[in-house]
């Protein structure tokens, strides 16, 4: 498997564990407006380097997930703000276009230095 | 004299640290001082009063909502692109059509009260709600209903979606 994202947690907005309790992780780039950032799991600047796909597994620290579904402009999210919604939902069909679905498993604990990682599956 | 060449552009009250000095009524004919001239400084600070024009913002066919009358004034007249890839060509028409000034929420800083309206490309979870939230009038090219866990902020006043730079029209 092939990294196709890799970044790491700089910092935790006070609300982001909300949206974790409801089984979302919004993680940002650094550059993302102050407003954002009490919602926002912040990380370090990153290049997105092949396409997000069903089957990917998305590493958040020592936790692996399957990618089960990808929305339609998840990709240019990531790649344009390093922005990344990861829903553990367990659904098969994108709920929202911005959406990365994972199992229906609690979201892991996420800090500062928390490694993320999107590895593509193939040769 | 630069002072009294900006107040007589203004509405009143705006924030500029001069507000508070009062010409004395013996200069009330000062619009006739050739010194009174608008100098270059008015164009870092606020965009001259009286080139606005409000404009409606549509959603799209496959968007939500029922449209937002934008509407730039003095001191809040920031259109407010937080999209990905710079200034959205809807971020751009509004401002063109309406007479307010572009501005990169990715690139810079600004105050929400000088934010006519924000214009963002949420798939919708975050961003759709953080704006709305925050009492700044939100439009999303994208065209998604309110959704996610600021659901609650979001109403047909402050939101409209899946607008595109043909969905743009002045309305005064």
């Amino acid at each position: 498997m092939k990294v196709k994202y890799h970044t790491i947690v700089t910092g935790v907005g006070e609300m982001a564990a909300e949206f974790a309790d409801a089984g979302i992780l919004v993680f940002f780039g650094p550059n993302a407006p102050e407003e954002l950032h009490e919602f926002a799991i912040l990380t370090e600047a990153s290049k997105l380097l092949a396409n997000v796909e069903v089957g990917d597994i998305v590493v958040i620290g020592e936790a692996q997930f399957p990618t089960l579904c990808v929305g339609p402009i998840a990709n240019q999210n990531v790649a344009n703000l390093g922005h990344l919604v990861i829903k553990f939902n367990g659904m098969s069909v994108p709920e929202l276009p911005g959406d990365i679905s994972l199992p229906a498993v609690p979201a892991p604990p996420v800090k500062p230095g928390t490694m993320i990682e999107i590895l593509g599956g193939g040769v | 004299m630069a002072l009294f060449g900006r107040s007589k552009k203004k509405e009143d009250g705006e924030a500029d640290g001069n507000s508070t000095v009062v010409p004395p009524p013996d200069q009330a004919e000062r619009g006739s001082d050739p010194k009174a001239e608008p100098s270059a400084e008015v164009v870092i600070g606020t965009a001259p009063a009286g080139n606005y024009r409000k404009v409606l913002v549509k959603p799209g066919s496959r968007g939500w909502g029922k449209g937002l009358v934008i509407a730039p004034q003095p001191g809040r007249d920031l259109i407010y692109s937080v999209t990905g890839g710079g200034i959205h060509p809807v971020a751009q028409r509004i401002a063109d059509l309406s007479g307010g000034r572009t501005f990169d929420g990715f690139k810079s800083k600004a105050k929400f009260e000088e934010i006519a309206c924000a214009v963002i490309d949420c798939g919708g979870t975050a961003r759709i709600g953080v704006y709305p939230m925050k009492g700044v009038m939100t439009v999303d090219v994208h065209g998604v209903s309110p959704s996610g866990p600021l659901m609650r902020f979001i109403n047909d006043e402050n939101f409209v979606s899946g607008t595109s730079v043909t969905d743009i029209e002045v309305v005064e």
